[in-house]
């Protein structure tokens, strides 16, 4: 909790498992390669437990895994056009985050939870990671928020 | 000890227990909030199984107690539960959500053992009254949510307490016709009233289109009060309907759309609480098609999978309560890099995560493949395929998303101390029995409703691990390729309408239309009305007022008695006609 808040919005050092995130991504392929290996191998030695002929196919279930998700992920996507709205939608006040407690004391957030004033004051520093937001998504953004996204336009995400 | 433990019926303790809590004070009053859901557990501990416990009201003859293996289970959860959510509740100061969180959870334990329709709907409508106090904390606690707790907590009533309106009439209507209140299976045609009967638990259920209030309610709620309410209400539903609708094919496919429908919403909601909520919705999922089977296996599968859920959700949702309480946000799009500032907490939601998502040696994986196992005995060939797609929904939303984008993702900046040792330690034992049901099975399966069938049954069988691991990582993977190649959509902060527009936004703004039009056509009906006097008024002036017109002109005296005589004459006639 210390230095002023300048200094709150700066990431951290990065932490070991930031440093190695290649490292994690290459033995997750290398485990899911070693359990196709596994799941091919099983199926000549082996004896399956199956309901269905479909499931007796090796790497039925990594192809299943595999798609659905991505199914699951582009459909959710398209989803958004349909159901999306602004956070006023309801016309419930987006409350301020409480403070005190439950919060950092400080941090200046605003009554929608972004530090807009900050930035209003500093237009230096960027908006852009508290409000990771892509130029699409105007309407639901307030029409400040959208002000000073737009310096940033669209936000890439760090994976 | 039994006759003490038969003199009250399970729940009692916390119910009764919790109208002291008031009148306590600081240490006291925590050590006291504590020991009453040990206590509590104590008794059940005592009660035999085949204990029955019968009173005579109004005439009716009343099973209020039955304890069989069905209800021991949910019962012995609902302690565990109900022990952790006040650990984790330690830091409230006022005692509203201590007396909310017990007595919900006893009103819940008793439900559970009821043996009786009329026990069973007092029960039920208690725990919705009890529980919405856990809505509204959050506006006492927050002055700014006030208003927005507030209406959250009438919805969330109104659904719960609707629910139970809908019960109460299909009781009345099922001992019309059966003149039985025994709560027991009854399936869809035992009566006009078990149609109704299942609506009620289907609502408290989440069932499609039924679902909202969860999503809609639940993260309203205060930072324990969420793990509190994620607990007991739809797992008490579970229950009853393993009770009293084992077997109803129609749950089948129901089950089915409850697993795969909330994922999508799931995907693309930034309240990380609303994205637990909707995955708490594809978890009954599960546990319904299982009931809809109703075999020994599915039935244990169901039990064992509510068993298990509620300790990784009341995991996952205090995990993400602690974030809540040392950042004030669990907006996805607002956190980030929590991992070195809250670094056992990633740890316990990791745990969360990967139990929910079925990992081997973790506590879903032990028991959602029970239930898959006996859709797959049951040749259901969609049914299957729809659950394995779910299976791979779950582990992005609450596998991957829930910790990722809080914990790592992006860094923004947090400098927050790690959650308080209460929290920490609450998480810790969740994170432990999840472990421990993983890695011991036989534990959990030697509570199950048919301990034979359980047994019998092997969770760690080669295929079974391969195959479930092939699915998770794959599905890992694509969410890596997702993420790298800039297709996983971003978090963003918006509200994502389901079906509550329908009730919060084109049921107001209908009535409010209704209204409009109504206070139009009044206008229009009374502005024509002044027309028509003015105009006829103005006509009569016009063309009568003296001295012109047949009406205006004076009246000679021959004339009027002209007009007397005609009517004397026909009123005679009349008369005498």
């Amino acid at each position: 909790m210390s230095g002023s808040h300048e200094h709150e919005r700066e990431p951290l050092p990065p932490s070991a498992i930031e440093r190695n995130q290649g490292v994690i991504v290459r033995a997750l392929v290398v485990v899911c390669v070693l359990l196709v290996v596994a799941d091919v191998v099983f199926q000549f030695v082996g004896h399956r437990h199956t309901h269905f002929a479909l499931e007796e196919w090796p790497g039925f279930y990594a192809l299943t895994g595999f798609c659905s998700y991505v199914f699951l992920v582009l459909t959710a996507k398209q989803l958004r056009k349909l159901v999306m709205r602004p956070l006023d939608y309801y016309g419930e006040e987006v409350p301020l985050p409480p403070r005190g407690l439950h919060s950092r004391p400080g941090t200046g957030v605003t009554p929608n939870g972004f530090p807009q004033s900050e930035s209003v004051r500093d237009p230096s520093r960027s908006l852009a990671p508290l409000t990771p937001h892509s130029s699409r998504t105007g309407p639901v953004q307030g029409a400040d928020e959208q002000d000073a996204a737009g310096e940033n336009g669209e936000v890439e995400r760090e994976s | 000890m039994n006759a003490l433990a038969e003199m009250l019926f399970p729940g009692e303790i916390l119910i009764l227990g919790a109208l002291i809590v008031p009148l306590l004070r600081g240490r006291l009053r925590s050590a006291y909030v504590l020991a009453l859901p040990l206590l509590s557990a104590a008794q059940l501990a005592f009660l035999p199984l085949g204990h029955m416990a019968t009173a005579d009201l109004f005439g009716l003859h009343l099973e209020v107690v039955r304890v069989d293996r069905l209800s021991r289970i949910f019962g012995v959860v609902f302690h565990i539960a109900a022990f952790l959510c006040c650990l984790y509740a330690f830091h409230v100061k006022k005692a509203l959500e201590h007396v909310a969180t017990l007595v919900y959870a006893g009103a819940a334990i008793a439900a559970t053992f009821a043996g009786d329709l009329v026990t069973l709907f007092v029960f039920w409508e208690l725990t919705a009254l009890s529980s919405v106090f856990l809505i509204w904390a959050r506006g006492i606690d927050e002055p700014a949510r006030r208003e927005r707790a507030y209406r959250a907590g009438m919805r969330y009533l109104i659904v719960q307490v609707g629910s139970g309106v809908v019960l109460l009439g299909g009781i009345l209507l099922h001992y019309q016709e059966t003149h039985t209140l025994r709560f027991e299976l009854m399936g869809l045609h035992a009566s006009a009233g078990a149609p109704w009967i299942l609506l009620a638990f289907g609502v408290k259920a989440a069932f499609p289109l039924l679902h909202n209030w969860v999503q809609d309610a639940y993260p309203e709620a205060t930072v324990s009060g969420t793990v509190v309410l994620a607990s007991f209400t739809t797992k008490l539903a579970i229950y009853a309907l393993a009770r009293g609708f084992a077997g109803t094919e129609l749950l089948i496919p129901v089950g089915a759309a409850m697993t795969a429908f909330p994922i999508f919403y799931a995907v693309i909601e930034n309240d990380m609480r609303r994205v637990l909520a909707y995955s708490l919705n594809n978890q009954l999922g599960y546990m319904v098609v299982g009931v809809g089977i109703g075999t020994e296996l599915a039935i244990n599968g169901a039990a064992a999978h509510a068993f298990a859920h509620i300790l990784y959700k009341g995991l996952l949702l205090m995990s993400m309560g602690a974030v809540l309480y040392r950042t004030g946000t669990v907006d996805a799009s607002r956190l980030g890099g929590l991992h070195k500032s809250m670094p056992l907490t990633t740890v316990f939601c990791i745990i969360g995560a990967l139990s929910i998502s079925a990992f081997p040696l973790l506590s879903g994986f032990v028991t959602k493949s029970m239930v898959i196992t006996a859709v797959g005995d049951a040749h259901l060939p969609i049914i299957f395929g729809v659950l394995l797609f779910a299976s791979a929904g779950v582990c992005d939303h609450s596998g991957i998303k829930v910790p990722f984008f809080t914990f790592f993702a992006h860094d923004q900046g947090w400098r927050v101390k790690e959650a308080p040792v209460h929290m920490l330690v609450a998480m810790g034992i969740a994170a432990a029995l999840c472990i421990g049901i993983g890695v011991f099975p036989a534990a959990l399966y030697g509570l199950l409703p048919f301990p034979a069938v359980a047994a019998e049954y092997h969770a760690y069988e080669f295929t079974h691990v391969i195959t479930m691991l092939e699915l998770l990582l794959f599905a890992g993977l694509a969410f890596v390729v997702l993420m790298k190649s800039g297709v996983y959509p971003a978090e963003l902060p918006a509200v994502n309408v389901d079906t509550d527009v329908l009730y919060r936004r084109f049921l107001p703004r209908f009535v409010r239309e209704l209204y409009a039009l109504a206070a139009y056509t009044r206008e229009r009906a009374w502005s024509a009305t002044v027309a028509f006097r003015d105009a006829t008024l103005g006509f009569l002036r016009a063309h009568h007022a003296p001295p012109r017109g047949s009406l205006g002109e004076p009246w000679e005296s021959s004339r009027t008695t002209l007009w007397a005589a005609i009517i004397l004459g026909l009123t005679l006639l009349l008369y005498y006609g």
